[in-house]
């Protein structure tokens, strides 16, 4: 087992290091804790309120958008460099390579990832999520109970409200 | 087909000619995969119910080049390029990209996986109201980065497809919305996949910068000093942690029981037999080529992986009492059993990593056997409890026989499959007398015997039992997970049966030389 002894040693100097570390600092250190000290920052604007803790997940969806773009651009950057010496080849090659990623932006699209107007369900709704009898059928789904809890059918007003969970479905 | 290309355009950089042929697998999922998210994209709701027969078309389509390069033996093994004399070599991915009859062999086990998969999952996303075109989507691209991870002797394009196989493998296993204990799968794979990648990369790093560069063969040639320094052994025990994450050994195995049980089933059964292959691919890659005279710290490591993989995960297994839960303890146990030969690799590297892939090919079949058999029955049960599966020899004697068949393949008890599999790594064990071999020896017997007893338990729930609430009624089984059943039924039986027809394609020659 020598070959692992140097590991070995290695492993105890690192806890040993972590150990001594925190057992010296709450020894050695002096506290002397201002006001200023413990604010969030030492200069600047006072923050007046936290910030929201949820974003609309629009946002996330407009930060993809940008990513892919991004790095359509960082492939070709190089390709533009050696343009002439790739020839066709390379042509058709980034073409193909840009025709992927595109492709990701019109699944965007096409999931609604920019539409910004007032929300449009497109969510799937079907009469499985019901696992009661409905008005167009009689047969109650056996194994749905409980499962749909959080699903209700909803109101244009009750849904509005829950924009942010409909948008992260809808994506 | 090949050349085409480059009689096109006189150019300056001189490109050595693209084997088609050997990358079309790769190319037609590549494809077939973004044909399907655009019909998705274009006609929505009304080919919804035609995607994962699109899906699983591709599949079948990629693994025709698979049996052709395979027919086409002599051209064996070929690389990304066409050796051309005439053309000089660019150097940058000369040797990465490697397709042999053991790459050839994955590609095929990696697709019927996925397609049996497709089978698995029709009917569970359908009827679950969950998002399934992108699902269908994603596991087609983690199919494609499986396949690449089958012909990679690169650590960057390892590292690549192994990312490949799990990040859409993240968004799957929380893909049950609305269940806390799905997002608490996917957040608990995806950190722990995390983790496990940014050890790898520091691992590959160590290794990258003792050869100076990241091919394999490279790496083998600049560690080749025939003495052990530490900053090789820790490169090498990072690296091995990396996958063993991939591959759930104990002590790296603490996310797979909870994203197994949270997980979409259909998915479970992904990430427990194809995403644990790529591990392996990947595990087997990089010792047999890159670290085969490291023998003597990779063998202690992996040794002591094996061991304590199958004891700890057969112990926990036995405690179970939700069968998703005891399937995924019995993952990590079957594991230890694939590490087993790669804790004796020195000098017989060959004879290792076909054990591996038999074992590799006939744990696919039989615990996707039994993940159909569980999905099929949480159909009518809408549970895992195994008190739940009482009384089902008296209304699905066929799917009683049929599981039955894959937990006495899974503890390893002849005629069916998993006989076969257990012994091949016995052989690879005892050979050569090595104590350190019939040790792990011993110990996987001892682990065999304790596996026994929760497998039969199963059965014996299952055959002499009651049913729990008294309910007798049929099952309906839907046409694809019929054939799911059907498939992984013959395939464990006729690997079991005729081991030949494993091991025939499993016997591989100079695994390690590549291109």
């Amino acid at each position: 087992m020598a070959q692992y002894l140097p590991l070995a040693a290695l492993l105890v100097l690192a806890a040993l290091f972590a150990f001594l570390s925190f057992v010296g600092s709450a020894l050695l250190a002096p506290r002397r804790s201002t006001e200023q000290k413990s604010a969030p920052y030492e200069c600047g604007i006072i923050p007046g309120r936290e910030p929201p803790q949820r974003f609309p997940v629009r946002f996330y969806l407009v930060a993809m958008l940008f990513i892919v773009f991004d790095i359509e651009i960082v492939f070709l950057y190089p390709w533009a460099m050696v343009h002439g010496d790739v020839g066709l080849f390379g042509l058709i090659a980034v073409l193909i390579f840009s025709a992927m990623v595109f492709e990701s932006f019109v699944y965007l699209i096409s999931k609604g990832a920019l539409d910004w107007g007032p929300l449009q369900i497109n969510q799937r709704q079907s009469e499985m999520v019901d696992a009661s009898r409905t008005a167009t059928s009689t047969i109650r789904k056996v194994g749905l109970e409980g499962r749909y809890e959080h699903a209700p059918a909803k109101t244009a007003a009750a849904s509005a409200s829950d924009e942010l969970d409909e948008t992260a479905s809808a994506a | 087909m090949s050349g085409t290309f480059v009689t096109l355009v006189a150019a300056e950089i001189e490109r050595p000619s693209i084997d088609w042929h050997a990358i079309a697998p790769e190319l037609i999922l590549l494809g077939g995969g973004a044909l399907v998210t655009v019909i998705d994209l274009i006609w929505l709701e009304r080919v919804r119910k035609l995607i994962p027969t699109l899906t699983s078309l591709v599949f079948l389509v990629a693994l025709i080049p698979v049996i052709t390069l395979w027919a086409d033996g002599s051209g064996l093994p070929r690389g990304l390029w066409i050796i051309d004399e005439n053309v000089p070599a660019t150097g940058v991915w000369e040797g990465a990209f490697v397709v042999d009859n053991y790459s050839l062999v994955l590609k095929g086990l990696f697709l019927l996986s996925a397609y049996v998969i497709v089978l698995l999952s029709t009917n569970y996303m359908s009827e679950g109201d969950y998002y399934d075109s992108e699902y269908y989507q994603l596991i087609a691209a983690s199919v494609l980065g499986m396949l690449v991870m089958s012909s990679s002797r690169d650590l960057i394009s390892i590292f690549v497809a192994l990312e490949l196989v799990s990040i859409p493998a993240y968004l799957m296993a929380a893909w049950r919305k609305r269940d806390l204990k799905s997002n608490e799968a996917g957040l608990k794979y995806m950190l722990m996949g995390v983790f496990a990648s940014a050890i790898l990369l520091y691992g590959m790093s160590l290794l990258y910068g003792i050869a100076g560069s990241t091919l394999l063969s490279d790496i083998a040639a600049a560690i080749d000093i025939g003495e052990s320094r530490p900053v090789i052994t820790l490169g090498i025990v990072f690296t091995i942690i990396g996958f063993g994450f991939k591959v759930s050994a104990v002590p790296f195995h603490t996310w797979a029981p909870d994203t197994y049980e949270g997980a979409p089933t259909p998915l479970t059964a992904f990430l427990a037999v194809a995403s644990k292959a790529a591990g392996f691919v990947a595990l087997i890659n990089v010792v047999i080529v890159a670290l085969p005279t490291q023998a003597n710290v990779v063998e202690p490591f992996i040794w002591v992986l094996a061991a304590i993989t199958m004891t700890v995960g057969n112990l926990i297994a036995l405690r179970q009492t939700n069968l998703v839960r005891m399937l995924a303890y019995s993952g990590v146990a079957q594991a230890g059993y694939m590490l087993a030969p790669l804790a004796v690799y020195d000098g017989i590297s060959d004879r290792a990593t076909s054990a591996v892939v038999t074992y590799l090919v006939i744990y696919a079949a039989m615990n996707l056997g039994a993940f159909a058999v569980v999905i099929i029955a949480a159909r009518k049960t809408r549970s895992a409890e195994l008190s739940s599966y009482g009384g089902m020899f008296n209304y699905a004697p066929g799917l009683t026989l049929a599981m039955t068949i894959f937990l006495f393949s899974l503890a390893g008890i002849p005629p069916v499959g998993g006989w076969w599999a257990k012994f091949e790594v016995f052989r690879v064990l005892t050979e050569g007398n090595r104590t350190s071999g019939i040790a792990l020896a011993v110990i996987a017997a001892v682990n065999s015997v304790i596996a026994a007893f929760y497998y039969l338990n199963i059965a014996k729930q299952m055959w002499f039992l009651p049913s729990p609430d008294g309910d007798n009624s049929r099952i309906a089984i839907p046409p694809a997970l019929l054939a799911a059943v059907g498939l992984t039924v013959a395939a464990t039986i006729v690997s079991g049966v005729l081991p030949g027809v494993v091991s025939d394609m499993t016997d591989f020659v100079n695994v390690a030389a590549g291109q």
